[in-house]
């Protein structure tokens, strides 16, 4: 599983750094095995952020935005549990997604992580 | 591929400088492939100085890698072995991380000497500006780069024969750089599979202002205005309504209602006054006074103004001293003539860009909102009710509950009254600050 903290100036702006910051010491503390921590840049979509992008096993991506320090705590436990549900709030709207899908990214594609 | 290879898949991709001049990159490429000499270089434009603007920092910042391969290609295109890119200094985070894509693209043998094994080497290496917004003009750009202040040089010669230390030189905005990868694995034609008939691929705005959803655009040339403003960006904010949108920052145009179905296209946008840009899209409503914005970035342009040449030096402080008269209710007959004859005067005299295009955002508020500048001018009235001395703020008595929370928040003391009573504003002590505005739960705080 992997967790990706979207950390361009917008991001860090609107809080990622704190975000990120929390769920690297939820991460070390207790060392759920499995679980990769990540930055990536800013993927346009800045009236979200910060953003909490999430692959599970499979390789699904499940996009969390306006994340604050304290949804943090909330993301380590659904991790840790194994149930994602509870997310469910954080989940980006299909509204905003369109946001997104509605482009066609060249310049500023954005590659999907290689790395597991 | 050869170097001509390269050539002619960006000859067919269509590629257009996204800086905001739009001129042929394949041209440019070739020009200073077929100059003379072994001593060349490949410089990167990451001064973005537009203020809205920045779409190259999420480039530079998310992806700089898919930076320094189009940098690459572009270097190997044209026979340089030497990569410069110029980053303003106010971009800390961008400037960080490309030095750690630097530094492990060279470790993988991505740069230097014999790259990938072949026999291409080049480095590449990062100079920061210094807070000048002229040095995102190619010219004064390479003056900086040279040590010098920043001042444009006349052209002819182009930078493709004479540019960094007088050799030739290849000078392109990040975008323009961060598309070409794309170009060179799909090959040209699929990236002149979309957009216009002159204005091929996409473009990346950065939209923002009074926008539901504000962020980075990346869409294909052709994409109406109001799509990118209504259907990506969501509408206005508050659902207000919308007034102009401004195109490429302070050396653009605003772009009206009516307009709004204009198609992103160079030729297309330049139709309406205003300009493609850098890529800056800053959407206004109802609230905001198009004066006041004229001003503003026009306050911007003057400060820049590096001061070579008289009309732009001098003409943008003329202008400006002309607005801030009407904005402040002291316009005179024959100001908005005055206005256009200094607009024309500066474009006509001005060595570069910045002066050439300084007047823009003047010229297209005073063909589209005209009846603005006359309201100020004849009636000392400000229709959306921004400019601070000509609005008054009040409390309607009807809606006052007499609750003390205006008063509470008044930085000048000028709302006074009894608890349960309706209060007052003074008008003299009065700052239009709005605190009251926002601390009001009744909506009782009017501006006119």
């Amino acid at each position: 599983m992997k967790l990706v903290v979207g950390e361009g100036s917008c991001g860090l702006a609107a809080g990622a750094g704190a975000v990120y910051e929390r769920l690297d010491t939820l991460l070390k503390e207790n060392n759920p095995s499995g679980v990769v921590l990540d930055i990536t840049g800013c993927n346009g979509m800045c009236f979200l952020e910060p953003i909490v992008d999430l692959y599970d096993d499979e390789g699904t991506l499940h996009r969390y935005v306006k994340v604050t320090e304290k949804d943090a705590d909330d993301i380590y436990a659904a991790v840790s549990a194994g149930d994602l549900s509870s997310l469910d709030r954080l989940g980006i709207t299909p509204d905003d997604a369109h946001f997104l899908e509605a482009q066609t990214r060249v310049a500023t594609a954005t590659r999907p992580s290689r790395r597991s | 591929m050869t170097q001509d290879d390269v050539i002619e898949q960006i000859d067919i991709s269509g590629l257009r400088g996204r800086g905001g001049a739009g001129f042929s990159t394949a041209f440019k490429w070739r020009a200073a492939k077929n100059s003379e000499g072994d001593e060349k270089y490949l410089i990167c434009n990451a001064d973005e100085g537009d203020p809205g603007a920045f779409m190259d920092r999420a480039v530079i910042e998310g992806d700089p890698h898919n930076l320094i391969e189009g940098m690459l290609i572009g270097a190997y295109a044209i026979g340089a072995s030497t990569a410069i890119v110029y980053v303003r200094a106010e971009y800390p985070l961008a400037i960080v991380r490309l030095e750690k894509a630097i530094k492990d693209a060279t470790e993988r043998g991505f740069l230097g000497d014999n790259i990938m094994g072949s026999d291409f080497s080049c480095v590449l290496r990062i100079k920061a500006g210094a807070g000048a917004f002229v040095c995102g003009e190619e010219t004064a750009l390479i003056e900086s780069l040279e040590g010098k202040r920043g001042m444009p040089r006349l052209k002819p010669p182009f930078p493709a024969q004479s540019g960094y230390w007088f050799k030739p030189s290849n000078i392109n905005n990040v975008e323009t750089y961060a598309n070409v990868p794309w170009i060179i694995n799909n090959g040209g034609a699929a990236f002149a599979a979309m957009g216009t008939e002159q204005s091929k691929g996409t473009k990346v705005f950065a939209l923002s202002g009074k926008i539901k959803r504000g962020g980075l655009v990346e869409i294909p040339m052709g994409t109406t205005l109001r799509d990118v403003i209504f259907d990506i960006g969501g509408g206005i904010r508050n659902d207000k309504e919308f007034k102009a949108v401004q195109l490429g920052g302070p050396s653009g145009g605003c772009v009206p209602k009516e307009k709004l179905d204009t198609v992103i296209d160079y030729a297309e946008l330049g139709k309406t006054g205003a300009i493609m840009g850098s890529g800056g899209m800053v959407v206004m409503d109802e609230s905001t006074c198009m004066v006041s914005m004229a001003k503003f970035f026009l306050d911007f342009t003057a400060k820049e103004s590096c001061g070579k040449c008289v009309h732009c030096r001098l003409g943008t402080k003329r202008m400006l001293e002309v607005l801030d008269r009407i904005v402040k209710g002291k316009g005179e007959e024959g100001d908005i003539e005055k206005l256009e004859e200094l607009c024309y005067a500066i474009k006509d005299g001005a060595l570069c860009g910045l002066g050439q295009t300084a007047p823009n955002p003047v010229l297209t508020t005073i063909r589209y909102f005209r009846d603005e500048f006359e309201a100020h001018i004849k009636e000392q009235r400000c229709p959306a009710g921004e400019c601070r001395d000509l609005i008054t703020y009040s409390i309607n008595k009807d809606k006052c509950v007499g609750c003390s929370a205006c008063a509470r928040q008044c930085p000048a003391d000028a709302i006074t009254g009894e608890l349960k009573s309706p209060f007052t504003i003074d008008p003299d002590l009065c700052v239009k600050c709005g605190n009251c505005i926002t601390a009001c739960r009744f909506g009782a705080v009017e501006v006119h």
